[in-house]
């Protein structure tokens, strides 16, 4: 059982500069959570506080049952890959793998066979006696993974593992770490800055902004009902077009007008605006939602800057106001640059928010 | 890349020649010295041993007579001096060697990794101290030396010679160390490894390159140095080679092919270090500017 829990964990470097503020999450037995937020977001530190690299200023961590704040990190259970990788560049891949072990005094015996049943899983048996310049970067991750594999830990922590990989190579490691998640059923954590990697991998992802957790949730719940702009406008690619509107009442309903657009809510939706009382709103609509050519339940028409044709999707950019707004549509360009084009909103993809953003105002 | 026109290649190449030669030219003179029998200070054009390039005829033979002279001096009761004062500073040097590099390995780690009270003022004090020159430190030294009953003592030469090394090998090695990414250690340290282990398993072997440079410098520190052993060591056995090399040349007249034979006879280990360790001097020298 190695469920890990963290109740406030706080760090502040130097005594005043907060990077991780009282992070609260129950990580469950088997999950891969996902920590993603741009960088200097907390995110990294947190990685590093659960592994012991890094003292927890505040707060208590748990691993299995057992308190860890000043246990050290050989101690915790954990193993660590890193972002360069950190294979010791004088060692053999095999005396990579099997460092910890040997350090451990275990026998020579099943040092072999541990090591070897790792380089089975990874498929690098034949690299065991190079040395990691000898390899490639994708080679080299997989060392890296053996490594933290051979040690047979409670906990996998991963510290942005692919973002020293060509695109190519991301992709394949992404499909290749997930498959062995499911193969191992270990805890992992994951640390990214890379939203399509914490999409496709995480049964939950935490997003972290600015020290503070965000939003905690399965990827589609962050996807389809984001808590704040800056969650919505994080996940999903390309990213959540926003704009500011005013709010007017018009008997019941609701209008929200603004540079180049008018749009007038269905009831459910004007309830929760009128609800905030706001005057100010800002709203979010993913390009999903916003098709060409299509009358959906309000309209933008605007002229079209840039097509972007990408086989069975075009992207389609153009203003509204000052605002950029990006729209979608499922095969090549229906329409050609310049062409001025009416596109349709649909309204449940209308994410509503505060004027400032930090408040999620439709459910 | 593209290929250089032959002009470029020949000026490039002309101007290596005129340096290799005014590099090795003093060395030639030392060489040919070393070979003529006559204990002058010949200093003709061209230096072949024997050769009168005036007059475009031998003078003589050239011999190893003077090697032979210079390596079986004894002393007034006939023991074997040459051995005694080699031995003299093959030790010190050695002791030297050994002492600046466990002392500034350890420090150096210390300075690049660790956050203490006094980190910057100690660095700073190392490189202030390397502004002076040696023999300014020559009197207090002496002093100091003379306090500790360590005048004449090959353990007191090492101790002045580490001390006067060991600045810059810390400054050398806390530079190379700095290159070496901290992730390695937190990764040793999540394998298991105690603080110990990891300097001594993963940083000491990956720096290396560093610690050849700062071997080879500790050690030509000691083996070359004249000035300081002239001082503290007033007895002949106690001297180092260096120190006899400068007896060679005397107040009114000078015995050359003596001194020559003995400045190549010194050199030889020199020489004989820097090859062996040449694969890791290349290494050492241009340590930091890439990271492989």
């Amino acid at each position: 059982m190695a469920q890990v829990r963290l109740d406030k964990v706080t760090k502040i470097y130097d005594g005043n500069v907060l990077a991780v503020d009282e992070f609260t999450l129950d990580i469950q037995d088997k999950e891969f959570l996902v920590l993603v937020g741009p960088s200097g977001c907390g995110k990294s530190t947190t990685l590093r506080m659960i592994a012991g690299l890094e003292e927890i200023s505040g707060g208590d961590l748990y691993i299995g049952d057992r308190r860890v704040n000043d246990v050290a990190p050989k101690d915790r259970d954990i193993a660590m890959v890193f972002q360069n990788y950190a294979l010791y560049p004088h060692m053999s891949v095999f005396d990579n793998m099997s460092f910890a072990l040997r350090l451990r005094r275990v026998s020579k015996a099943e040092i072999k066979k541990q090591v070897e049943s790792a380089a089975d899983i990874l498929g690098i048996h034949e690299l065991l006696q190079r040395k990691p310049r000898q390899l490639s970067g994708g080679q080299r991750q997989r060392v890296a993974m053996g490594r933290a594999i051979v040690r047979d830990p409670k906990v996998f922590l991963f510290d942005e593992p692919l973002s020293n990989l060509d695109a190519k190579l991301r992709v394949q490691m992404r499909v290749e770490l997930g498959r062995l998640h499911a193969r191992l059923e270990t805890t992992v954590i994951y640390v990214t800055h890379d939203q399509v990697e914490a999409m496709t991998l995480a049964d939950r992802i935490v997003v972290m902004k600015d020290g503070v957790v965000q939003q905690v949730g399965t990827p589609m719940d962050l996807f389809h009902t984001p808590t704040n702009a800056f969650v919505g406008g994080f996940i999903g690619s390309p990213s959540m077009n926003f704009l500011t509107a005013d709010v007017k009442s018009e008997g019941d309903q609701i209008t929200l007008t603004g540079n180049g657009f008018k749009f007038i809510l269905d009831d459910e939706r004007s309830a929760a605006v009128r609800t905030s009382g706001d005057s100010q709103i800002q709203f979010g609509l993913r390009p999903l939602h916003v098709v060409p050519g299509e009358p959906g339940q309000a309209q933008f028409s605007a002229r079209v800057d840039v097509i972007e044709p990408m086989g069975v999707e075009a992207f389609y950019h153009f203003n509204v106001g000052d605002a950029a707004v990006v729209g979608r549509a499922e095969g090549g360009a229906r329409c050609k640059v310049g062409d001025t084009v009416q596109f349709g909103v649909d309204y449940d993809g209308l994410h509503l928010f505060s004027a400032d953003g930090t408040k999620r105002l439709n459910a | 890349m593209k290929k250089p026109s032959k002009l470029r290649l020949i000026l490039t190449h002309a101007f290596l020649v005129v340096f290799t030669i005014s590099v090795l030219y003093p060395v030639l003179w030392v060489v040919s010295m070393a070979l003529t029998p006559q204990q002058g200070f010949d200093m003709s054009l061209i230096p072949i041993p024997c050769f009168d390039a005036s007059e475009m005829a031998w003078r003589c033979t050239p011999t190893l007579d003077n090697f032979a002279h210079v390596v079986s001096t004894e002393t007034a009761d006939g023991r074997w001096l040459f051995g005694r004062q080699l031995f003299n500073s093959v030790v010190v040097s050695a002791a030297t060697t050994i002492m600046g590099i466990f002392l500034a390995c350890t420090a150096g780690y210390a300075f690049s990794r660790f956050r203490f009270p006094g980190r910057r003022a100690g660095l700073l004090m190392f490189l202030v101290s390397q502004m002076f020159p040696g023999t300014l430190m020559l009197i207090p030294l002496y002093v100091i030396l003379d306090a500790l009953g360590l005048l004449n003592q090959l353990a007191g030469l090492a101790l002045v010679y580490s001390t006067t090394a060991i600045p810059f090998c810390v400054w050398m090695l806390k530079g190379y160390f700095d290159t070496i990414p901290k992730e390695l250690e937190e990764s040793a340290l999540i394998d298991g490894a105690s603080p110990f282990t990891i300097f001594w398993r993963i940083i000491l072997p990956l720096a290396r390159p560093a610690i050849a440079v700062t071997a080879l410098f500790s050690f030509m520190t000691a083996w070359n140095e004249f000035i300081l052993a002239t001082t503290f060591m007033n007895e002949e056995t106690a001297f180092t080679l260096p120190v006899t090399l400068n007896n060679y040349v005397g107040q009114f007249s000078t015995q050359w092919g003596y001194f020559a034979a003995g400045a190549i006879l010194v050199s030889v280990p020199v020489m004989l270090l820097f090859f062996m360790l040449q694969k890791h001097l290349i290494g050492g020298l241009t340590a930091g500017s890439v990271k492989g």
